[in-house]
């Protein structure tokens, strides 16, 4: 697996697209608000992403922060996330209304970008670089802001059980980033 | 998630608009605020526990040999005119412990004739009175010699392992060749305590006339692996070659699941020391041209990285009480000064060893923060002054009040291998 697919593939576990959609969907919004919401967020959400990815080792720097300790930290929180997200199919508690406001907050924050994928971007931004890890950050938070937007009602069990899925997935992911943070040097 | 449900809270939404709610920009503000305001109380939370930051206090290599000597001079001042030293202090009670250690003896001559190895002055003069009352101490079987607890008579491999260590690093030092029987005698004595497997047990027994094959030692086998590496390179030809290769498999392979580490691989400087000396081995010598094998190699990077950690945890440790209740007290000097030795002889293997130079970065950084720590934890003349016995406080590290001599030992010893990544050769002129 390339690295760029190994991060894409925590990207997919920490957004959790099915678990945004699920947080997002209602039947009655218009297709075009909710699109304009899905355009927004998936708008903050990137550029959040993008920031944090490029000011990761500032940041830590500023903060006394080792990137192999800032992986344990990372990997608490993507732990908590992932463990919440198994009980709950959600990424977070966030009553959601459309709109370009509503794609700033609670689409765009705290959504799309939960502190999973804040932790994330911030942990491989320093280690793998700001751009493969943007790379690997956008498919799944646009998959996420286009399934809130698509609202097919009619596969919500489904999301329900993909959801839970990648928070289990989100939790072995920060199990080995917990790991190898303690392993590095 | 029932549709009903969702249109009656729609429906209850709007209502609520239109009774006077906050307007929707105001709420998406408010959502916003209390957002970031969990994530900020988040990320205290993270702060004070997981990352609080790593402190790593400025080092050069000028004031890491300062804080050499000084450790030294600690070692000079409270030797004994036996040649033995202070063993334990406790500043607070101003009393010194009645104890001793005939393995640390060894350990702390050992570092002073590492220091004079590296043309530290006024080092060997010292290191040679406690050589003294190590060849006093010898016990003698067959053709060999090792070093005898003058207390309870034992005969253990580390302190004869380490004394051979000492041998050889005064041989460095001077080109002395007076004490080479010695340092034969002592490695044949290491040879006959090797298990077939490489492990070292921990004593011999002198009423049976033989190794006790009840008891290894987790410090024994590593000080052994290091002596013996260095006779290898002082002796080619003379076969030391092969017992070390054989405790060098043993520590890469075996050691930890035989000797039950919870948290393998066991934090063992020694071992770090043997493997960096191999890696120097001249390519003539060995069979093949060949210094290290790939487990090795493997071993060296589990020990980097399990070092690194160390350092890394460390470096987050303060003396304030939150610190100490959520991350332990800070490390006594004898332990920290182990992870400066160990990083410093991994440095070197990566040095010279292509198989670790992506390691070398890395490595670098460790070292000289754990060495800038040290340096910044030694007691200063400033602040010796103010105790009741400057002469026993000024040079030493203190945990809790109390210093041992092998606290001035492993961080004289780190201390001067961590000198090499902060850019300084390997002798101190």
């Amino acid at each position: 697996m390339s690295d760029w697919l190994r991060l894409a593939v925590v990207f997919l576990a920490a957004v959790n697209p099915a678990a945004v959609a699920l947080a997002a969907w209602a039947p009655s919004r218009p297709r075009a608000r909710a699109a304009e919401a899905g355009v927004t967020g998936l708008a903050v959400a990137a550029a959040l992403v993008l920031a944090a990815a490029l000011g990761a080792n500032r940041l830590l720097d500023a903060l006394d922060i080792a990137p192999e300790t800032f992986r344990i930290a990372a990997g608490l929180v993507m732990l908590t996330a992932g463990a919440y997200a198994v009980a709950r199919a959600r990424v977070a508690a966030a009553a959601f209304e459309d709109g370009w406001k509503g794609g700033i907050s609670p689409l765009g924050l705290p959504l799309l970008l939960g502190p999973a994928v804040a932790v994330a971007a911030l942990s491989y931004g320093a280690d793998e670089g700001a751009a493969k890890t943007f790379a690997a950050a956008l498919p799944a938070l646009a998959l996420a802001a286009a399934l809130t937007v698509a609202r097919p009602h009619r596969w919500t069990a489904l999301a329900d059980g993909v959801a839970r899925l990648l928070g289990a997935g989100l939790v072995a992911v920060a199990a080995g980033l917990i790991v190898e943070g303690v392993r590095d040097i | 998630m029932g549709t009903k449900e969702q249109q009656r809270g729609d429906a209850t939404a709007v209502k609520a608009c239109s009774r006077g709610r906050a307007p929707y920009a105001a709420r998406v503000w408010r959502g916003l605020g209390a957002t970031l305001g969990l994530w900020a109380v988040g990320a205290l939370m993270l702060r004070a526990i997981v990352v609080p930051p790593e402190r790593c206090p400025p080092v050069t290599a000028t004031s890491a040999l300062s804080a050499t000597y000084a450790a030294a001079d600690w070692i000079a001042r409270v030797q004994r005119p036996d040649g033995s030293y202070l063993y334990e202090y406790d500043r607070d009670r101003g009393e010194e412990s009645l104890g001793y250690n005939v393995v640390r003896h060894a350990g702390v001559t050992m570092s002073l004739f590492q220091l004079a190895a590296a043309g530290g002055d006024g080092a060997m003069e010292p290191a040679d009175r406690g050589l003294r009352w190590m060849l006093d101490r010898q016990y003698r079987h067959a053709d060999w010699s090792a070093l005898q607890d003058p207390v309870d008579g034992s005969v253990d491999v580390g302190a004869s392992a380490l004394m051979l260590a000492g041998l050889a690093q005064r041989r460095l030092a001077t080109g002395d060749v007076q004490y080479d029987g010695m340092m034969r005698a002592l490695s044949r004595y290491l040879v006959a305590m090797q298990l077939p497997d490489g492990a070292f047990l921990n004593s011999w027994d002198r009423e049976a006339n033989a190794p006790d094959p009840r008891f290894r030692s987790k410090y024994a086998t590593g000080e052994a692996f290091w002596a013996l590496a260095m006779m290898h390179a002082m002796f080619p030809g003379e076969g030391w070659d092969a017992p070390t290769r054989k405790v060098a498999d043993y520590l890469s392979l075996h050691r930890d699941e035989v000797e039950n580490q919870k948290f393998p691989p066991w934090a063992d400087q020694w071992a770090a020391y043997g493997l960096a000396e191999m890696a120097t081995w001249d390519a003539a010598t060995v069979p093949g041209g060949v210094r290290l094998s790939a487990d090795n190699v493997t071993y060296a990077r589990s020990l980097a990285e399990r070092f690194g950690f160390l350092v890394r945890a460390e470096s987050q440790r303060t003396d304030g009480t939150w610190s100490k209740l959520i991350h332990g007290r800070q490390a006594r000097a004898a332990g920290m000064g182990t992870w400066v030795e160990a990083l410093g002889s991994l440095y070197r293997l990566s040095l010279a060893e292509p198989r670790m130079a992506d390691m070398q970065g890395k490595l670098r950084e460790r070292l000289v923060c754990s060495a800038g720590m040290l340096v910044d934890r030694q007691v200063t003349p400033a602040e010796a002054a103010g105790g009741a016995h400057p002469i026993v406080i000024e040079g030493a590290w203190f945990t809790e009040g109390v210093t041992r001599m092998d606290d001035q030992q492993h961080a004289l010893s780190g201390l001067l291998r961590s000198r090499l990544a902060m850019g300084a050769g390997e002798r101190t002129e």
